[in-house]
């Protein structure tokens, strides 16, 4: 139809053809730089490298390797820029230019040119590795297990060296503690002790993975890698699953059962209780914990002219004493954000305390969902609530309680408001709470 | 830039200089009006922005109207061709003179200037922004465009804050006839040849246009650059009768480029160059950057030209544009960081610590390529030796894949768009000169996010984790970018990282109405607007295993703008006008998403943003002396903000988010063109403004490997720290000599002050200062920001043409910069990684103008 489209020559478009073709192949490919290689050298062993040390720091030169295994790497951050090697001469603790890039297992070639060996503080280390231009990786997942020993036996020579302790079980004074602090990200340190009395410390840096969880309370192996300041010897885990103290301790106490609270934290709550389903019997959500720290009495769940609250009380009779009762109810954990307010209501009846408040209201941001002793709780006050005057069954608004100023700056954890009900003696007022709301 | 006839000088005109004078008034009156703006927020003085995500922000439009446009456009005579930007001495002088400095009229980001072509808009969805690059290289075609800036009546579309370009690609209006250039320059490229050739309006009712080109540059300005790219068009054109006409053009312009990276001062201070590039190094002894991009999105449309009778057009354009847009960096994992300007390889790191290392690395920097550059050889040496073995490889238990894992790679981040759009507008004159017009367009965006391998480097594979997720948390499963294939073992080509779509829809609909009385003429148009947009992704990754997969909530936005104006007629010659707009829009959706490669959360709070603006111009047309003269004020309210980078204090990479981000900006214009005879004209262009943000936004601060959130309302003390990067005063007085005899010559001064660095937000905040006390000097080094010296340039361009048998031959030359000024700053980005104690260990990063450069063309046309 259109034989001619352009009255103009068709020569003037070559050039644009040419452009058409040339505009397909755009990229270039680069050349891979021709294959560098370490050479090897002189051979050493790990024993061998170790007495190349003669009170100086030795920085080496000419061409010598040796090769050895990754028995601890840096991948639980316990270990940074540090990394510890073995072969069946020795061990040796090497620190790295940079972080990273060696891992477990890892069967390699250190090529020493470039590298110091020195002394730092009584501990021998291969200063100045730089992974990529000392190090080449012979095989992976080479398993290197850790030489038994009893505490006595972790000395000097054992420096770098993986081993593995039965039997053993950290000092009774820290049950409790963490490993480090991981808060404030410091490294700290604790004692491993055996039946017999010796004792090793135990070193973790505030950056361990593991370094918030609390210290195993039993007996039993443990496995690290040995490291030394001046004249203490520290031990350092690997890997937080190879430390199995879960046997009864020497005295032959067993620990708690552990605690096992998984409720998701929520960014907010509501609850008018309106799932109390039967009148006066321990109230029960799986999201919220009802406890009797002291006595044997709950919150529970009331309903009183369709209307469904909780009560807690020590009242046993007239006239009657009751031994200390402290029960507790505790909201899920409530993520923070802004600046949260909490909202209730609380009611009295029959006041009989005296001196003492039967009711308080607390926060905390470490409850750990089992363990009210072992959290820290602050109290809210300055928010209206039933007095001795007040008229039975009278609700009282809270208001809205700003949480903000109870939680640290820029807090952004989780929290978890309780509310505790104390009674002794006579002292046996009865108090109900309805309607919390935390936004 | 061609030869210009003067006509019109032969009639003696009234006396022009107290005209002038009441320009300067006016003038003056605008810098008093900003001076009512300047107290600064409490004990805050001001500062750009890291691009760790955004990529780098396009610019105002390229200008690229040469005084052909200028004269093509005499003879028009209606007061709306007065005004059309293409002949405003200031539009003109600022996109010429002013480009290179980064100016932006009225300090407008490119979102606020609308860009079409044949009608449809062509700023991106998603971005706001319009992309010149799309259709760069066919200059030829593209410079038939009509510019206006500011609020401005429009036939084409509801326009934009700071005015509209509509490109005109009609192969019926292109002038018939072959253009064949060839360029010299030493700019971003080094050669150019363009090709175009028009039929004109054949009798069979057929039009056809062709044009094409080629941009390259082994190495471009800047050391390290490559430059690559191409360029093609073809539109046709076939009026089927008087009214109707249809038009179908396809264009795309293929570009492959190695990008330049900004450095700190310290860096170009030890190379001795102010245009250090550390994007390059040697690879087996050739120049490789690290930093290429491959862009190529062709764009195919179909017009529809309707005229049903003399008073009455009716437009219809469908379109749709697809390609790629691939950024290739470096990526690492368990590794030093490979790029040579990283803080702790430059002396000043241990210029306290240890003097010696210092100086070594001073010594290095000057004289070890390997040192200042990538040193790519180093890298493939460290990946060949890499032994490592991937257990219950691509999630098959069992499955081990033993190999060198590679610790350096290059990733091709891809951005890909695909748009289909529909736009129709149709106008009609109406009794007494009114005309009505009404459009309205329907447009559909996906952005296909992903990555992949470009190159191991001499690796066997890499592992697709998380690299921080993998530091911070006890478990294996967290580390994971795709959950339903764990341990995946990616090779060059292969997807990996991320994978996501980001849709956006947009429906509006705009009626304009202008009116026409003796001495007034006024406009008033309304715009309705429908905006969605989600994410919709592929992978579920092990940091947010519910929110990182499949469809985000879709995120709605109505919008709507009003806008009026009126221009007075004081008399033949001088012209007052008026013009404002109040209007809502929808957050940008890219800035939407708290960390989109991760999940699909967006800012708390997303809100439309409002924007309220007017301008009041004087304008001249005497035939010896034109000009205008314009106040402007503008505030934008209500925007969002969002970037991720490595915060210090949480020592982690976070998803930094700011709602309520206030701009305002005001200022005044002036351009002069003075006819001192029939052969010499003067311009003289001054823009002054005040761009400023006027609110204390709200930040919140999320970690961008966990649900966990560092910060929430946390305020930034943002209120007057001027809005960085670009020149808020610029100035231009230029000569031009025309000879009769066919060729011309001038220069330009051009004079630029009051730029400054965004300023990076967390360190205006009180969290920043702490417990700094006033006398602190840390106080005053997290709060005043940066602002780059004032600068002047000189240009020279000069030109000549021939006519020989028929045949046009003209040659032409421009010298920018012609004092080799090399120490003119025009930009960079504060850090936002920062060390509130020693706020020097991560300074701003700086780019440099350009020395003397030129671009000389010779053009050869029949």
């Amino acid at each position: 139809m259109l034989t001619h489209p352009f009255s103009l020559n068709y020569r003037s478009f070559l050039p644009l053809l040419c452009l058409l073709v040339l505009a397909t192949s755009c990229k270039k490919e680069f050349d891979a730089p021709p294959v560098r290689d370490l050479p090897v050298g002189q051979v050493l062993t790990v024993a061998q490298l170790r007495a190349l040390f003669q009170g100086s720091p030795k920085h080496f030169g000419g061409d010598s390797s040796f090769y050895a295994v990754v028995t601890a790497d840096e991948q639980n951050g316990n270990l940074y820029r540090n990394i510890y090697v073995q072969d069946h001469t020795g061990a040796i603790q090497l620190r790295l230019q940079n972080p990273g890039g060696l891992y477990q297992g890892d069967s390699i070639r250190v090529y020493l040119p470039g590298t110091v060996l020195s002394s730092f503080s009584g501990m021998l280390q291969l200063d100045s590795v730089d992974v990529d231009n000392n190090v080449v990786k012979q095989a992976t997942n080479v398993v290197k297990l850790p030489t038994l020993v009893t505490i006595p036996q972790i000395t000097s020579a054992m420096q770098g060296m993986l081993i593995r302790l039965d039997s053993v079980e950290f000092s009774e004074a820290q049950l409790g503690m963490d490993y480090a602090d991981a808060v404030g990200q410091q490294t700290q340190n604790r004692d491993l002790v055996d039946c017999a009395g010796n004792s090793v410390l135990v070193r973790t840096s505030g950056y361990a993975n593991f370094a918030g969880d609390e210290l195993p309370f039993g007996r039993g192996s443990f496995v690290a890698v040995v490291g030394q300041f001046n004249t203490d010897m520290q031990l350092f885990i690997r890997n937080v699953n190879e430390v199995q103290l879960n046997g009864p301790r020497c005295d032959g106490s067993v620990g708690p059962p552990p605690c096992e609270y998984a409720v998701t934290p929520v960014a907010g709550v509501q609850n008018d209780f309106s799932d109390v389903l039967i009148d006066n019997v321990d109230y029960s959500n799986p999201d919220w914990v009802n406890i009797n720290e002291q006595g044997n009495r709950f919150w529970r769940g009331r309903i009183f002219g369709g209307d469904k609250y909780l009560r807690a009380t020590g009242y046993a009779g007239a006239g009657v004493s009751v031994p200390p009762t402290e029960s507790w109810l505790i909201t899920p954990p409530v993520q923070a954000s802004g600046s949260p307010t909490l909202s209730f209501r609380s009611a009295m009846a029959f006041w009989t305390h005296v001196g003492d408040d039967p009711f308080r209201l607390y926060i905390s941001t470490n409850f750990d969902g089992c363990e009210i002793a072992d959290a820290t709780w602050t109290e809210i006050t300055g928010f209206p609530e039933p007095t001795s005057s007040s008229s039975n069954y009278q609700w009282v608004q809270s208001g809205q309680i700003n949480l903000g100023t109870y939680l640290p700056g820029g807090f952004s954890g989780n929290y978890h408001i309780g509310f505790r009900y104390y009674s002794v003696g006579t002292q046996t007022t009865t108090i109900d709470v309805d309607d919390i709301s935390i936004q | 830039m061609h030869n210009r006839t003067r006509q019109g000088s032969r009639t003696r005109e009234p006396n022009p200089f107290p005209i002038i004078l009441r320009a300067a008034v006016f003038a003056l009156c605008a810098c008093g009006l900003q001076a009512a703006h300047a107290q600064t927020d409490s004990t805050m003085v001001p500062a750009l922005v890291d691009t760790t995500r955004v990529g780098e922000e396009p610019r105002l439009p390229v200008f690229t109207i040469t005084a052909d446009d200028l004269d093509s456009e005499l003879g028009s005579q209606d007061i709306a061709g007065i005004l059309q930007s293409s002949r405003d001495v200031f539009t003109a002088t600022a996109g010429f003179n002013f480009g290179s400095a980064r100016f932006r009229i009225r300090g407008y980001d490119s979102r606020n200037m609308l860009v079409s072509i044949n009608g449809i808009l062509a700023n991106d969805l998603e971005s706001g922004w319009a992309s010149w690059s799309q259709w760069g290289g066919l200059n030829d075609v593209t410079r038939w465009s009509q510019v206006r800036t500011g609020i401005a009546p429009s036939r084409l579309n509801f326009g934009g804050l700071g005015g509209y370009t509509d490109i005109q690609m009609r192969a019926g209006e292109m002038r018939r006839g072959v253009r064949v250039s060839y360029a010299s320059t030493n700019r971003a490229y080094r050669n150019r040849i363009m090709f175009t050739a028009s039929t004109g309006m054949r009798k069979d009712g057929w039009a056809f246009t062709m044009s094409g080109s080629r941009r390259w540059a082994e190495e471009g300005y800047v050391p390290g650059t490559t430059f690559d790219a191409y360029a093609y068009l073809l539109s046709a054109e076939k009026k089927i009768n008087d009214q109707h006409s249809v038009v179908f053009t396809g264009l795309g312009a293929p570009m492959l480029q190695g990008r330049q990276g900004l450095a700190v001062q310290e860096a170009y201070d030890l190379t001795g160059s102010n245009y250090y590039n550390p994007n390059w190094g040697l690879q087996d002894g050739v120049v490789r950057n690290a930093r290429m991009s491959f862009v190529h999105r062709p764009m195919v449309m179909a017009s529809h030209y309707w005229k049903p009778d003399e008073r009455t057009t009716w437009k219809t354009t469908l379109f749709y544009t697809f390609g790629r847009d691939g950024r290739t960096t470096l990526q690492w994992f368990d590794a030093r960081d490979p790029r040579p300007d990283y803080y702790r390889y430059l002396p000043s790191f241990y210029n306290t610590t240890d003097p010696s290392e210092a100086d070594a690395l001073t010594d290095a920097w000057a004289n070890d390529v390997n040192t200042s550059q990538i040193n790519w050889d180093q890298l493939h040496f460290a990946n060949g030796k890499n032994l490592y073995t991937v257990q219950n490889a691509d999630g098959i238990a069992g499955n081990s894949v033993t190999g060198n894992r590679s610790k350096y790679i290059v990733e091709e981040q891809r951005a890909d768009p695909s748009r289909i759009g529909l736009n129709t507008v149709y106008s009609r004159q109406l009794e007494d000169n009114a005309q009505i017009t009404y459009g309205g367009s329907l447009q559909r965006q996906r952005t296909h996010y992903f990555k992949t391998i470009d190159d191991l480097l001499g690796g066997d594979f890499w592992l697709d984790v998380d690299q921080f997720a993998t530091r911070d948390f006890n478990d294996t499963l967290i580390a994971q970018n795709d959950l339903d294939m764990t341990n995946k073992v990616v090779r060059e080509g292969d997807r990996f990282g991320y994978d996501y779509d980001i849709h956006t829809r947009y429906y509006n609909a705009f009626m304009q109405y202008e009116g026409k009385w003796e001495n007034l003429e006024y406009y008033g148009g309304a715009d309705l607007s429908f905006t969605q947009f989600w994410r919709d992704s592929r992978l579920r990754n092990g940091r947010f295993p519910e929110e990182s997969f499949g469809t985000s909530e879709k995120q709605s936005f109505l919008t709507y703008g009003v806008k009026a104006g009126a221009t007075y007629k004081i008399s033949g010659r001088q012209f007052i006008s008026a013009n404002a707009a109040w209007m809502t829009r929808p957050p940008v959706a890219r800035a939407a998403y708290l960390s989109p490669r991760t999940r699909g959360a967006v800012l708390d709070g997303l809100t439309d943003e409002s924007i309220y603006s007017g301008d009041i111009n004087y304008i001249l047309r005497f035939p010896r002396l034109k000009g205008r003269a314009s106040l402007y004020y503008t505030k934008i309210m209500d925007q969002v903000w969002s970037r991720s980078f490595y915060h210090d204090e949480f020592r982690t990479l976070v998803n930094y988010a700011m709602t309520g981000v206030d701009q305002l900006h005001t200022g005044g214009e002036l351009g002069i063109e003075a006819n001192l005879n029939s052969t010499l004209t003067l311009t003289a262009v001054y823009a002054d403004g005040r761009y400023l943000y006027d609110s204390r936004p709200n930040a919140s601060i999320t970690r961008d490997n966990s649900p966990e959130v560092f910060a929430t309302d946390r305020t930034v003390y943002w209120k007057n720290y001027r809005v960085g990067g670009m020149p808020q005063t610029a100035a231009s007085l230029g000569l031009r000599y025309n000879s009769p005899r066919f060729w011309f010559v001038g220069f330009n001064a051009n004079y630029f002050d009051n730029l400054y660095l965004d300023p990076n937000p967390d360190r205006r905040t009180s969290e920043a200062i702490g417990n700094f006390f006033d006398s602190d000097p840390q106080v005053a080094q997290l709060l005043d920001q940066t602002k780059l010296d004032a600068n002047y340039t000189v240009d020279v361009f000069l030109g000549k043409s021939w006519l020989v048998k028929g045949y046009r031959i003209a040659v032409n030359a421009t010298v920018s910069n012609l004092l080799n000024n090399q120490d003119f700053r025009i930009g960079g980005f504060e850090q936002l990684r920062y060390d509130r104690t020693d706020v020097d260990r991560f300074p701003p990063r700086f780019s440099y103008l350009f020395g003397r450069n030129y671009f000389a063309m010779v053009t050869f046309s029949f």
